[in-house]
């Protein structure tokens, strides 16, 4: 089967400038994509959606090299799989990356940390109710 | 007489007078040796003191015949004693050439009563003064010098013959004594002064020494201040030093937590990286746990259900498009989750444990370094607020270390001279104790006031011998002037023109004429034989009025006289003294003359020349009549 890491997929997004300040300038991540990918978990958990165009290339996802990355985007893919078209499934991934990215810049912005551990704290709880929004689960 | 001048061998001469008889004439001619008999009287009484050279009155023709003793020996009477004096000459052989004989010094002896009593030259001096024989035995051919010679040379005969000349020693001696206490009390203010001006300098000296001591110890404490100021600053600048060293290391330290703390946010920016997993890996774990399997398994038994009856779960029945897209879909879902779980599975075996402990650790360092960091910043913000305290702008060390060890140097300088000031106003201090000390022993010394009592008592003595003097003088002079006037007006031929002879205060002689004009018999001189009227008169008052009791006797006495004057002046012989010796010549004095004190002759002499030798004379009795 063919999963969403194999795919030639250019992640985009529509808040290129947080991906510059978080990344490049307070350099909390050491690539933009895992930066990506914690927005799509936390987008996802908190059903984050953004509704902003695309306006950035990011990243071929077939080349993301961290494997754990590629582990989390097929799951969260598979996650929102519900029949679709791939590209619909796509495209809300990225949108719910952007809905996330920009939470955890607000979060960072107010609270001046990205505390994981209240975070984890909150997904417990959160998750098990969450999961039943999932076709797949 | 033996061997002297022109009388070779013995000759001697009686000049006993008396009272009456008190005239001894001596006759002789030209070149015979009545000078020669003068001249013997003087060497005997004074020696060679009148010019005369003892060796050239040798008889010469004795002296040609071998060596042998030349003198002369007179005895006389003095005051009830009877003297017998000698005045001698050793002499040797005149050598073929040679006209005057070697001869020894004159040896001079005095028997008293014909006993040595060691009278000398002294005695004589004071029996008869050679200044005052010149009135009692002279040259009457030269007797008018007396009355040109200078004042000077007449002030001490007449002095001695005033008999004020006793007076004036007494004086003199109290002069010189007054002399000697004024030199002495000079001499105590002196060293009283010298003292005092010494003291005045050792005053003036510890002023100085303590103006020294006070500036050294100025400088002292200058320098000392200076010292302190330049270690403070060393100290600071050591401080400083250490401060910079201190900073220096904090910011190194910094910049070791900046970088670890860069490390250590690279490390959690890693861990950022695994935040997606994390935040998912409740909904994995509750996958993992099966939760999502009963989920599965009811929605799989529901969906068999569905195909199985044909019916759908609301009731109503399915066509076979609907089946197969149901089957299709199940197909499809039972493969989705399958993946699904597959990827859970392989997800859920990631070791979250050691992830998280890593992102702890990692934030727990990143926190420790925050902390650190903060505690250096504020440490280093202290050392340069106590380093902005302390900076001296401007400060140099080299200079600062120079001028430290100059004035370090300087101190020991100063310290020395200070301790060298010190000794010195001790001394100093020590020395105006003495000099105050022995300037209040001469203060309480009766020293000087004895000094000066005496002093003033010897002064007194000078005026009162001065007054003495003065009127001894003034009261004697008179009579003396009385006396040569009387006799000067007995001599001359012209008494009615001339008032009197007058001594002046100099000494000098003057005429006075009846109608009061007056002149000084060296100036005014009418006539030779005026002039030795006028000495006759003058050393004949002058030898009249001498304390003295001298023998006269003149020697050519008339040579320049007229008639008339020789008359009055042999006339007055007998009057001239006690004793009268004239050696004279006949064309002096004739028969008539000596007619004219034939009543006052004692004895006649005659002295003669041998036929047979020419420059040898004989002395020989003519007649005695006493």
């Amino acid at each position: 089967m063919i999963t969403a890491s194999d795919q030639s997929w250019m992640i985009q997004t529509g808040v290129p400038h947080i991906y510059d300040d978080l990344v490049d300038v307070k350099k909390l991540f050491l690539t933009r994509y895992e930066l990506f990918v914690f927005g799509l978990v936390y987008g996802l958990l908190h059903n984050k959606v953004s509704t902003r165009k695309f306006c950035a290339d990011m990243v071929k996802i077939n080349t993301i090299s961290n494997k754990i990355v590629k582990d989390i985007i097929d799951m969260v893919y598979m996650l929102l799989d519900d029949g679709r078209d791939k590209r619909d499934i796509k495209t809300q991934m990225f949108h719910i990356a952007d809905g996330g990215v920009a939470a955890l810049n607000d979060i960072y912005y107010n609270t001046h940390e990205l505390d994981i551990f209240t975070m984890i704290k909150k997904a417990e709880q959160i998750w098990p109710v969450r999961i039943k929004d999932f076709n797949n689960v | 007489m033996h061997n002297f001048g022109r009388y070779m061998g013995t000759s001697s001469i009686d000049m006993n007078v008396t009272d009456k008889r008190n005239i001894v004439l001596i006759n002789g001619g030209n070149d015979r040796g009545k000078t020669t008999l003068l001249t013997a009287i003087k060497f005997a009484l004074f020696g060679e003191q009148q010019g005369i050279k003892s060796n050239s009155l040798i008889n010469y023709q004795q002296a040609k015949l071998g060596d042998g003793r030349m003198y002369v020996e007179i005895a006389f009477e003095h005051n009830g004693h009877e003297y017998n004096l000698r005045r001698s000459v050793k002499f040797r052989q005149v050598k073929i050439g040679n006209e005057t004989p070697s001869s020894e010094p004159p040896r001079l002896s005095i028997l008293e009563d014909g006993k040595n009593k060691s009278l000398n030259q002294a005695w004589l001096e004071h029996v008869l003064p050679m200044d005052v024989s010149q009135f009692f035995i002279f040259d009457g051919e030269q007797i008018q010098s007396y009355i040109d010679k200078s004042a000077t040379s007449l002030k001490e005969p007449i002095e001695i013959i005033l008999g004020i000349r006793e007076l004036l020693h007494a004086r003199k001696d109290v002069i010189y004594v007054s002399e000697k206490l004024s030199k002495e009390r000079q001499i105590i203010l002196e060293k009283q002064d010298n003292k005092h001006n010494k003291l005045k300098k050792f005053k003036e000296e510890l002023k100085k020494h303590e103006d020294d001591q006070w500036g050294y110890i100025s400088s002292l404490n200058q320098a000392k201040r200076d010292v302190a100021k330049y270690e403070g600053e060393l100290n600071n600048h050591d401080l400083l030093k250490d401060l910079n060293k201190k900073i220096k290391n904090i910011k190194s330290t910094i910049e070791k937590l900046k970088s670890d703390e860069r490390n250590c946010s690279r490390k959690i920016a890693e861990q950022r990286g695994n935040f997606g997993f994390f935040l998912l890996r409740p909904l994995l774990q509750f996958m993992h746990d099966g939760e999502s399997s009963k989920v599965e398994e009811w929605e799989s038994v529901a969906a068999r259900g569905v195909l199985e009856k044909g019916l759908c779960i609301c009731g109503r029945s399915l066509n076979d498009e609907s089946v197969r897209v149901l089957s299709t879909k199940m197909s499809e879902g039972a493969r989705i989750r399958h993946e699904l779980n597959n990827l859970v599975s392989r997800i859920s075996r990631r070791d979250f444990d050691v992830m998280m402990s890593g992102l702890v650790d990692a934030l727990q360092k990143l926190r420790e370094n925050h902390d650190e960091t903060d505690r250096l910043s504020a440490e280093l913000s202290n050392t340069e607020q106590k380093m902005d305290g302390i900076i001296d702008n401007g400060f140099d060390y080299d200079y600062t270390v120079k001028r430290l060890r100059e004035t370090r140097g300087n101190i020991g300088i100063w310290e020395d001279d200070l301790r060298k000031c010190e000794e010195l106003i001790i001394k100093t201090k020590q020395n105006i104790k003495k000099y105050e000390g022995e300037i209040r022993v001469y203060v309480d010394s009766p020293v000087l006031p004895n000094i000066e009592r005496q002093l003033d008592m010897a002064e007194r003595l000078v005026e009162a011998t001065k007054y003495v003097v003065e009127n001894f003088y003034e009261k004697r002079k008179p009579k003396l002037e009385k006396m040569i006037s009387d006799v000067f007006l007995r001599l001359t031929n012209n008494p009615q023109f001339y008032n009197r002879i007058e001594i002046e205060n100099d000494f000098s002689i003057r005429i006075v004429r009846r109608n009061g004009m007056s002149f000084p018999t060296t100036d005014y001189s009418p006539s030779a034989g005026m002039s030795q009227v006028i000495a006759t008169a003058v050393i004949s008052g002058l030898s009249n009025f001498a304390t003295r009791d001298a023998p006269i006797v003149i020697d050519t006495p008339l040579g320049r006289l007229d008639p008339t004057h020789r008359k009055n002046v042999i006339s007055h012989y007998s009057q001239m003294g006690r004793q009268v010796v004239i050696l004279y010549q006949q064309s002096e004095m004739d028969d008539q003359d000596i007619q004219i004190i034939d009543n006052n002759v004692a004895s006649e002499w005659e002295i003669a020349s041998i036929p047979e030798q020419p420059g040898v004379s004989t002395i020989s009795l003519v007649g005695s009549y006493l």
